[in-house]
């Protein structure tokens, strides 16, 4: 039993992971940069999620909603003001001013949360209080509402991006931006747009699991790093490779803790499982599971 | 009349290379020009400052009265210029019909089922309509560029820029290519083609234009420029040089 509960643990999870993983990859399959600061608009979600559920008092979902689409066009514009001049031929060294861009734009956003809000973590109201059991299995409510509203989201932007224009869009561009705009497709646009959804994505799964383990400036830091080791676990870029990577990394934590009978040390040690899955991969696997080998000239 | 595609004097230059070198051209609607010279004489070059690929340092071009330099590509693809690639670029991770159903090659106000049935049409002229739902990554060189070309005929262009269409095909694909070249040429499509097989260059262009070093130094009928003695140096390197491979 105490198995299964831990399988069951690591899929509600796995499933806040993907939420934030897939936005990494998709901002990366697009526009080709880590955004270091995305572990700063999950946390902007659990803010504003704070600030609709807690303060204002909108209807919890209605709350996740309204992070969602803040942190849409949060993420649209830090894509347009400062991530757009790299793919404007305006920066000589893309990649190190991506990185400096967005880890100055992670410090500043801590710190001004910092300043807005102070540094002590807050408790937002769950989507659903009391447990749930399911026969023996005893799963807390604001989990298990939050993974189901996480799975809607995931499904959602799944099918966005199979199924719409703008997701043919995204995929084109993810993969030749050159090209997809020799035929016509606005890569700037698309890219604006990948950002915005990224960081939508980003903020859902901070609105989501700031009732969980709390809403604070830092509460990015711990959940990106995770993040990281996901897109690079399933192929940085790939949608497909995010997701499973998003549920290995969950089933790894949450059953390796099994492997040390003390609770509090075994909890101790979940992040580390990560961290040496990461390392596996990139000794034995280095493009992922579903990442393409790539050089570059 | 005036010219639908008018380039003035075009530099274009890396570092201290100079790749196009006060290159001018006029093409009426409905012509197809054909564009050669020796490896690294600026012809890609060319073709991508009229996409938009390459911001000219200099001069000016315009198509249709407007000016086309220094705009995006997507834009001028939106005004009627497409292009294919010397090395070809398809999306390789979506099917075969998706790659002809990409946003910006289609106006999806004509509704979906008409879309669709458009690109299967097409993909079918170009006898690849059975490879339709495959991933695109499966298709061989050859196919790769006739669905390269067929990404390019959704867009109903005015103005077609092909670089070494025929490169590495096989010669019955390389027919069928001709054929379409024809078809699109016969409906008024302008076509610039780029081309080392000399064989095509001939028997499809109405005009010939030659740059060597960035500078044109030829541009004429065919066949004044198969005997021209300046093409035909720039070709064989010496006047009076041993066997090469001549035009």
């Amino acid at each position: 039993m105490a198995l299964f509960e831990q399988v069951v643990n690591g899929l509600i999870i796995s499933i806040f992971y993907a939420l934030a993983a897939l936005g990494l990859s998709l901002i990366f399959g697009v526009l080709k940069i880590v955004n270091f600061a995305q572990g700063e608009l999950y946390m902007l979600g659990g803010f504003v999620y704070y600030v609709f559920a807690s303060l204002l008092g909108l209807p919890p979902v209605a709350a996740v909603l309204v992070a969602f689409a803040a942190l849409f066009i949060v993420g649209a514009l830090v894509e347009r003001l400062l991530i757009d001049p790299i793919h404007a031929g305006k920066v000589e060294r893309v990649d190190e001013y991506a990185i400096m861009i967005t880890f100055g734009l992670a410090i500043l956003l801590q710190n001004l949360m910092l300043g807005l809000f102070g540094p002590w973590t807050k408790r937002p109201d769950a989507i659903l209080r009391g447990r749930v059991e399911i026969g023996e299995l005893i799963i807390s409510g604001d989990r298990l509402a939050a993974a189901g509203v996480g799975v809607l989201l995931i499904i959602a932007v799944l099918a966005f991006i199979r199924y719409t224009w703008a997701g043919k869009a995204i995929r084109a561009v993810s993969q030749d931006r050159e090209t997809a705009g020799v035929i016509g497709v606005d890569a700037r646009l698309t890219g604006m747009l990948a950002f915005g959804l990224g960081g939508a994505l980003a903020g859902a799964a901070g609105a989501l699991i700031g009732p969980v383990f709390l809403v604070y400036p830092t509460m990015g830091v711990i959940p990106v790093i995770k993040a990281y080791v996901i897109v690079v676990l399933g192929g940085l870029g790939s949608v497909p490779g995010a997701i499973l990577g998003a549920f290995v990394l969950g089933q790894v934590e949450s059953l390796a803790t099994v492997l040390i009978p003390d609770t509090t040390r075994a909890l101790a040690y979940k992040d580390a499982y990560g961290l040496v899955l990461l390392v596996l991969v990139l000794v034995f696997r280095p493009q992922g599971l579903f990442g393409e080998r790539t050089r570059r000239a | 009349m005036t010219a639908q595609l008018v380039a003035e004097s075009l530099v274009k230059r890396f570092g201290g290379l100079t790749a196009l070198d006060d290159v001018s051209l006029e093409i009426e609607a409905g012509e197809l020009l054909g564009l050669i010279g020796p490896n690294g004489s600026g012809k890609t070059t060319l073709l991508n400052v009229l996409s938009g690929f390459y911001l000219a340092d200099s001069g000016t071009a315009f198509f249709e009265g407007q000016k086309i330099t220094g705009r995006e590509p997507a834009v001028l693809a939106g005004r009627g210029i497409a292009r294919t690639f010397q090395v070809t670029k398809i999306f390789r991770r979506i099917s075969v019909l998706e790659n002809l159903l990409v946003p910006g090659l289609v106006d999806w106000s004509a509704g979906r089922s008409t879309v669709i049935e458009k690109g299967q049409e097409i993909l079918d002229l170009l006898e690849i309509g059975h490879l339709a739902d495959g991933p695109a990554a499966e298709m061989s060189g050859g196919q790769a560029k006739l669905l390269e070309f067929g990404r390019i005929m959704m867009l109903d262009p005015k103005l077609v820029l092909l670089d070494e269409p025929f490169g590495g095909v096989h010669p019955m694909l390389k027919r069928l290519m001709h054929d379409r070249i024809r078809d699109w040429n016969g409906r008024g499509t302008t076509i610039i083609l780029i081309s080392h097989d000399m064989g095509s260059i001939f028997d499809l262009c109405g005009r010939v234009m030659t740059l060597q070093n960035g500078r044109v130094i030829a541009n004429a009928a065919p066949e004044q420029v198969r005997n021209d003695p300046v093409v035909l140096q720039a070709y064989l390197g010496t006047q009076d040089g041993e066997a090469g491979r001549g035009l």
